[in-house]
């Protein structure tokens, strides 16, 4: 055996060994933590708890020296270890070295595994002096979690399975589509979001079983709520970015059933996060708020079944394997010890109050609800589609594109209304007279915004310019809130206008940051009407010298360029892109061939040009033929895409400000519990 | 919740299911998935109908599969038969990940024993991220 | 040899973790045993948040005013209601403060 071989495969067995030991060792200390929380619940023990607690960090440190161990693999090029070998190559840059520890379905695992233990230890140090009640049911429950997970990584799919056979001096390499700073980064974001929404959720159950349904554990984890729906939000603004530079067919969102399976969470989770504003306000909407967190940590569960057991269809879905089973029962348990407790709980869980009006923000709040559960509703109807009619009919039928699109703007132009309605109406009751005075402007706007822009000639698209009438609506009535609220404010302070504006915003973060996110909407729904509804598109085969429009665009083929990078050969078509007359730029859209690939390897690298007036020229190399000379070039102009990628950066600002605590609020909530507080002391 | 409020809930959510009904027996029940041996045995219709075809592509004529440019014809076969159908991709994007003995969907109809795709409907499945084995990225 | 760097590196992480998880059980008790809370701290607690509700609306409802959400009339309606839900809770922590305290902690 060659000496090298025979070298790394020794340091291939510590690194294995260790590592599958270290998640064996999780797997033992997060089964002990379960285990201790539930005796420390019944028995009141603090040191059973406190054991408990620290058997999750130390699970969590344990987990990181795993990741650190893999990582240590990839970048050794360690081809004795499976996914090592199935997903990298000697000549794969180091950030996707690096990157590629997730490209893998048992990497993916233990990322998850991860971000699991780290949320739940820093759950468990946050409430090291609070919470003590409801402390052991929620370390059960987020036990319960990483017991399961820590089971598909050992047992079901380890990342430490050595290479089976004699060890090659060279890996498979790592996807083309992977090789992309957006793609690496797209899984985090989505994984820190799905596994997030476990906190409330086992806030949830731990509040239902110590008959703790004061709003304490409300307080306790909405930040925790807010950080795992922004980073559910960023992740799928992440893929959908890395879909439009990547993929190359032009768009950034399929309706893909991985895709879906993101949204629909995050739609649960938005649901979520006004109604229980609701109940925080009027003590209203209990159950329904049990019902919404358990339905968003069940669908991030439903939505990592659909990307790994392969059951529907999908550019993203693989082969079949033991997780989706596995998490398809992992799913039943946790809903049928939700739906559990609930019924044994409703007695506690009666409204303070009754809705009085429909006119009022209770209401608004309720029919946003509604709306956006119908819209995740009719997403799961349409993913699960293809499954059902099998069942039924033995022949798989799909629904596509047109059908999402339809209620997009069935479901969303109403939504949209409400996002500017919700913030301007009372609480309680609005009378006919306050909404004229508060809406007569945002209104008035809207009517002649739509005119205006009609007479431009978006008429064309009656959804689009409906959507651009309502967000015109929203952002007046988002800046009417902004400048009557630094006015109020000055009125009582003094100061200038930036001071009242910051005060403002400091005193109510939750509302202030709220409007910033219902800005970032706003963004965001321009720019998917702006590119659906009034975008372009060509296709040609060019000689050089030869010329095609598109969108009042002309691109000039000149000829064919060759670069070299460390692991491939670019071969690209330059194309001069002109306006009216004046030289815009150059575009190169290449066709990428990979040279760390055993099987011949080639992706297509689009090129775009953003222009300041938001508009996208976007160039696809679909084929050369070298014989004839020519080059058959698709370009897209697709104007404001770039406000969809915009509205990502203001979403986290406006969430940022809402995660941001609040010293006043702090001490509030502890003056408030100080009864508890002194008995839990 | 007082009488006139619960109404109107009650007719919002009434509202919701009757946009989703209404749009549901207007545009039909789908469009059929097909696999290459249900295609052939004209089931459901398939072969008289623009449906969604499954399979593995298994070789491209005149061309690389890795490399193909559309237009181009390509054999796809079942997974669980070994019936084959020729299958011609007249025009639109090829995705990156597409190569010989890799799954496939791809949109059209049947004509004259062929099936002729849609341009741009052809995908391509990621075959190693999550599968159990690698044979290549 | 390798074996035995495994198994030495193995039974190091195992001892570290043992000595964590079993710590509190070694190290001497801080504080009082764990108490549940009785019916009257639940009460106590309802009332309390029933009154913090009432003054965040009072709050709310002077925003709202000042930025013209709200009218003169429904203003003083609404804030008549809000201000007679603080009183009515903390009435009832009064009521409570001057009970004798005989509940004990739920089993």
């Amino acid at each position: 055996m060659p000496e090298q071989v025979l070298g790394r495969r020794l340091g291939g067995l510590t690194l294995a060994t260790v590592g599958s030991a270290l998640l064996l060792l999780v797997l033992a200390l997060v089964s002990y933590a379960t285990v201790a929380s539930v005796l420390a619940g019944l028995r009141r023990d603090r040191r059973l708890m406190r054991s408990a607690g620290n058997a999750v960090m130390a699970a969590f440190v344990c987990t990181v020296s795993a990741v650190v161990l893999l990582e240590i693999a990839l970048v050794r090029h360690d081809f004795s270890i499976a996914v090592v070998l199935q997903h990298t190559s000697r000549t794969l840059p180091t950030p996707y070295l690096l990157t590629s520890l997730w490209a893998s379905q048992p990497g993916s695992l233990l990322l998850w595994l991860t971000v699991l233990t780290g949320a739940s230890s820093l759950v468990t140090l946050q409430n090291r002096h609070k919470n003590r009640e409801l402390m052991p049911w929620v370390t059960a429950v987020l036990g319960g979690c990483m017991v399961f997970f820590a089971s598909m990584a050992t047992i079901i799919s380890s990342p430490f399975e050595r290479t089976a056979g004699v060890v090659p001096r060279d890996g498979f390499g790592l996807d083309p589509s992977l090789q992309n700073p957006y793609m690496a980064a797209h899984p985090p974001a989505l994984y820190l979001g799905y596994v997030s929404f476990a906190v409330p959720f086992a806030f949830a159950m731990a509040a239902l079983i110590t008959r703790r349904t004061d709003a304490r554990w409300l307080a306790s984890v909405r930040r925790w709520t807010l950080f795992a729906w922004a980073s559910l939000g960023v992740g799928m603004l992440l893929g959908a970015h890395w879909a439009y530079v990547e993929i190359g067919w032009g768009g950034y969102w399929g309706w893909d059933p991985v895709e879906n399976a993101a949204l629909m969470p995050w739609l649960a989770g938005t649901a979520y996060l006004h109604s229980v504003m609701v109940q925080e306000k009027r003590g209203m909407l209990k159950v329904w708020n049990v019902v919404l967190v358990t339905a968003t940590f069940a669908l991030s569960i439903f939505g990592t079944f659909l990307t790994r057991s392969g059951v529907v269809d999908s550019i993203h879905s693989f082969v079949q394997s033991p997780v989706g089973p596995a998490l398809l029962v992992f799913l039943s348990i946790v809903l049928a010890f939700a739906t559990t407790l609930l019924v044994w709980r409703l007695p506690l869980l009666r409204s303070d109050h009754k809705l009085e009006s429909v006119v009022s923000r209770e209401a608004t709040f309720l029919f946003n609800n509604l709306l956006l559960l119908a819209f995740a509703f009719v997403i799961l109807w349409g993913v699960v589609f293809p499954l059902l009619s099998e069942a039924v009919r033995g022949v798989r039928s799909t629904v596509s594109v047109p059908y999402y699109n339809f209620f997009l703007v069935a479901f969303g132009l109403p939504l949209l209304a409400l996002t500017g309605i919700g913030p301007l109406i009372a609480w309680r009751r609005a009378t006919p007279g306050s909404l004229w005075r508060t809406f007569r402007w945002p209104v008035i706007s809207a009517a002649a915004g739509g005119a205006l822009l009609a007479l431009l000639g978006l008429g064309s698209s009656w959804p689009g310019l409906t959507a651009f009438s309502l967000c015109i609506f929203v952002t007046v009535t988002i800046g009417l809130e902004f400048a009557r609220g630094a006015s109020a404010r000055r009125a009582m302070a003094g100061g200038s206008w930036p001071r009242a504006l910051v005060d403002l915003v400091s005193r109510n973060r939750r509302r202030y940051g709220g409007y910033v996110v219902h800005l970032a909407v706003v963004l965001l729904v321009v720019g998917i009407a702006a590119s659906g509804a009034y975008g372009s598109v060509n296709q040609a085969v060019l000689k050089p010298g030869q010329s095609m429009q598109v969108g009042g665009y002309t691109l000039t083929y000149t000829g064919m360029r060759s670069t070299t990078g460390p692991n491939y050969v670019d071969t690209a078509a330059r194309l001069v892109v002109s306006r009216g007359g004046s030289a815009q730029g150059t575009l190169y859209p290449a066709v990428r061939d990979f040279t760390d690939h055993t099987v011949k390897t080639q992706s297509n690298e689009v090129d775009i040009r953003h222009d300041l007036r938001g508009v996208d020229v976007y160039t696809i190399l679909q084929g050369a033929d070298p014989s004839k000379n020519e080059v058959v070039i698709k370009a897209l102009v697709n104007p404001m895409v770039s406000l969809i990628w915009l509205a990502g950066l203001v979403f986290v600002l406006g969430a940022a400000i809402t995660i941001w605590p609040d010293p006043r609020e702090a001490r509030q909530l502890a003056r408030r519990y100080s009864t508890a507080l002194a008995k839990e002391a | 919740m007082t009488a006139a409020p619960r109404l109107v809930i009650a007719l919002a959510v009434a509202a919701l299911l009757a946009v989703f009904l209404v749009y549901q027996v207007a545009r039909g029940s789908g469009q059929l998935v097909v696999t290459v041996s249900q295609l052939r045995a004209d089931k459901d219709g398939a072969a008289k109908h623009t449906v969604q075809l499954t399979g593995t592509a298994v070789s491209c004529e005149r061309v690389d599969c890795a490399t193909a440019q559309a237009p181009f014809t390509m054999v796809v076969k079942d997974e669980g038969s070994t019936q084959t159908v020729p299958v011609r991709y007249t025009g639109g994007s090829v995705p990156d990940a597409f190569q010989q003995g890799r799954r496939i969907i791809v949109t059209g109809h049947m004509v004259n024993g062929q099936f002729v795709a849609n341009p741009d409907s052809l995908v391509t499945k990621c075959p190693s991220k999550y599968s159990g084995g690698g044979s290549g990225a | 040899m390798s074996t035995a760097i495994e198994a030495a590196v193995v039974a190091v992480i195992v001892a570290t973790v043992v000595v964590a998880v079993a710590w509190p059980f070694l190290s001497p008790e801080r504080g009082a045993p764990e108490q549940a809370l009785s019916p009257r701290d639940r009460s106590r607690l309802e009332l309390m948040e029933r009154r913090d509700a009432a003054y965040a609306g009072l709050r709310d409802l002077e925003q709202d005013h000042r930025t013209g959400k709200v009218g003169d009339e429904d203003y003083q309606s609404e804030r008549r209601r809000l201000r007679a839900e603080a009183a009515g809770a903390l009435r009832g922590l009064d009521t409570l403060d001057s009970e004798p305290d005989t509940s004990s902690p739920e089993e």
